[in-house]
């Protein structure tokens, strides 16, 4: 996710700079051919190239839009899945009988913990289509990361693990039915999270949504000319790949922001997230031993 | 071909990543996580910063801020190092700390031509000895499994041997199928040269079957690919048909020289998957690494068979 004011022009331009390219030459033969009279045909009657210009800038908003709300729906997610956890670590520590934190946490409540730590791991993982298992190292004991490596879901399996420590709880005593309810509600929740950004991953913006739009900014862009020449003569270039940035980047913009997980600058901060709640619970656990928070690299967070 | 040689000492394989915080290095993350899973003990990430353009403590901050999941791997190393020069301050890290992958993504694309642009990437090939792992800010493919497809490039150089080896030995580590590559050069006075050793033409079949005697010896599952060219034009169109995953090449065919600059050939941005480019004669490291954890690699499998036989049977 981008945090800085301002978008550095490195990360801009190498995504249009050939369009934009060819477009100045293009609209530079077009001036030259008009200007110098060696054809009149070039120049178009700017009427029918205006307003499509206007219904293309609708078209482009509703792709941008659809875009973003992907790009929302995500890092709303993530936000749900920062609560949950909470909610999840709250519940496994004041739900369980045993001792408290900070001087006496048992052993059970801390790998209920640690699983839900390395629960979002791999979903992070699974999301960017990662190996989670160098991570999980630290988190799970390794006769559980022996199972783990087995599965085709590890989120999915973490959360089988904690469900199964439930269960253990419930049947030793230590946890009553009413509470074991809610802490599976809890862990009901978790796992819609992860369907709703599985959905996200798996299911790309329809391509009709990214394939006319691109199409319709080429055919605008190479009509700008025709429409200009008549007006601005040896202007036309300058005015013509000036409009045609604008165009060519809102629907970059909205090419950019669609895949919210997919390990580049325009991802939800799945990171930093991660880190958010990994502090907060082991927090939670009393542990004093924490890792520092997640700060900007050039101006992103990952 | 040595393989599953247990006389040698086990080694634990020291990753370095070498990172100026670019868009590639974060696209290289799930590849450094798959070898951290497979073989590597430590990794160390490496920024070196211009004292004269950059504050030390930006600096430290934006290098404990990148790949921050790497804190849980356990034995991961975060070095700031300063000087104009990031080639030169490397290769000065790497001759007092010796690693066995140096793992250097490429620049991200400006969009403009750089005539003097001085490529960080050629330069730590000519001033380290140590095998370089890159890939371009475009690649795609990078996924959370081993490659199934290792690839390597001979060619007429005395170099392609190590490369050769090394792809051997992580095809075989891995169960993944070896793609030999081999470009038939023009007609030249090399084709001529190399008729006289044939007894024939050095035509694509040919070629063929001499790296087909190399695949009975190599007892891999393995497939040949040849075509006529050079590498410049005709190796990328080669990966991509391929679909290689991952493609050992010897670094004399990668280094070049734009003006008087040193640089690296563009087909390995152009391949589309990671590249490991190995010196000739000083890759020694890796290459025991992968014959050493080979067979235990081999005892992990075994067992992880037995308990999918076994549920299968529940």
């Amino acid at each position: 996710m981008i945090v800085r004011d301002h978008l550095p022009w490195d990360r801009v331009w190498p995504r249009i700079w050939r369009r934009l390219v060819l477009l100045f030459l293009f609209d530079l033969t077009v001036s030259v051919l008009y200007t110098f009279g060696l054809t009149k045909l070039v120049a178009l009657p700017s009427l029918p190239v205006l307003p499509m210009g206007s219904v293309l800038s609708i078209f482009l908003a509703f792709r941008t839009n659809s875009a973003y709300g992907r790009w929302w729906e995500a890092r709303q997610l993530w936000g749900q899945l920062v609560n949950s956890s909470r909610s999840l670590a709250r519940q496994a520590i004041t739900f369980i009988q045993g001792g408290m934190p900070p001087s006496d946490v048992t052993e059970e409540k801390r790998r209920i913990v640690h699983l839900q730590i390395a629960f979002v791991c791999a979903l992070r993982c699974h999301l960017r289509r990662q190996n989670p298992f160098p991570e999980l190292r630290n988190l799970v004991d390794a006769e559980t990361l022996a199972h783990l490596r087995t599965q085709r879901n590890v989120p999915a399996a973490i959360l089988i693990e904690i469900g199964t420590l439930l269960r253990a709880a419930f049947h030793a005593g230590r946890l009553d039915s009413f509470r074991w309810v809610a802490t599976d509600q809890t862990l009901t929740e978790l796992s819609n999270v992860m369907g709703a950004c599985e959905r996200i991953k798996n299911t790309p913006l329809p391509r009709q949504y990214d394939y006319f739009p691109r199409i319709l900014v080429h055919v605008y862009c190479v009509l700008l000319p025709f429409g200009l020449v008549d007006g601005l003569q040896l202007l036309t270039p300058l005015v013509s790949t000036l409009v045609s940035f604008m165009f060519v980047a809102l629907e970059e913009v909205g090419r950019e922001i669609e895949n919210p997980f997919e390990n580049t600058v325009h991802d939800t901060p799945m990171t930093s997230l991660s880190r958010t709640i990994e502090v907060n619970l082991r927090q939670h656990l009393g542990e004093t031993k924490l890792p520092a928070d997640i700060q900007p690299v050039n101006g992103f967070v990952y | 071909m040595p393989t599953g040689v247990s006389s040698l000492p086990q080694r634990e394989m020291k990753l370095l990543l070498s990172t100026r915080f670019s868009e590639s290095c974060f696209n290289a993350i799930p590849a450094i996580a798959q070898w951290m899973d497979d073989i590597a003990s430590s990794l160390t990430i490496v920024h070196v910063y211009n004292p004269k353009k950059t504050h030390r403590s930006d600096a430290l901050a934006q290098l404990s801020g990148f790949f921050a999941e790497a804190d849980h791997y356990g034995g991961t190393r975060r070095v700031l190092l300063s000087g104009e020069d990031p080639a030169k301050a490397m290769a000065a890290y790497l001759a007092e700390e010796a690693h066995d992958l140096l793992v250097c993504p490429a620049t991200d694309q400006v969009g403009l031509p750089r005539p003097f642009h001085r490529s960080t990437r050629a330069r730590l090939m000519q001033l380290t000895s140590t095998p370089l792992w890159t890939i371009s800010a475009s690649a795609d493919g990078l996924r959370a499994r081993p490659p199934q497809r290792v690839a390597c490039v001979i060619s007429r150089r005395s170099d392609s041997r190590r490369p050769l080896e090394l792809a051997a030995q992580y095809a075989q580590f891995h169960g993944a199928c070896l793609q030999l590559m081999y470009l038939v050069p023009e007609v030249d006075d090399g084709t001529i040269r190399n008729s006289l050793s044939f007894n024939e033409p050095l035509s694509e079949r040919t070629a063929a079957r001499e790296l087909g005697k190399l695949v009975d010896a190599l007892s891999l599952t393995c497939e040949i690919y040849t075509a006529r060219g050079v590498c410049s034009r005709s190796l990328a169109d080669m990966v991509s048909r391929a679909r290689t995953e991952l493609l050992f090449i010897g670094k004399n065919e990668v280094l070049r020289r734009k003006l008087w600059l040193p640089d690296v050939a563009s087909f390995t941005d152009s391949a589309g998957c990671p590249v490991v480019c190995v010196d000739h004669d000083r890759s020694a490291p890796l290459s025991r690494l992968f014959s050493a954890r080979v067979s235990e690699r081999a005892v992990v499998r075994r067992a992880a068979n037995t308990v999918s036989t076994e549920s299968s049977m529940i």
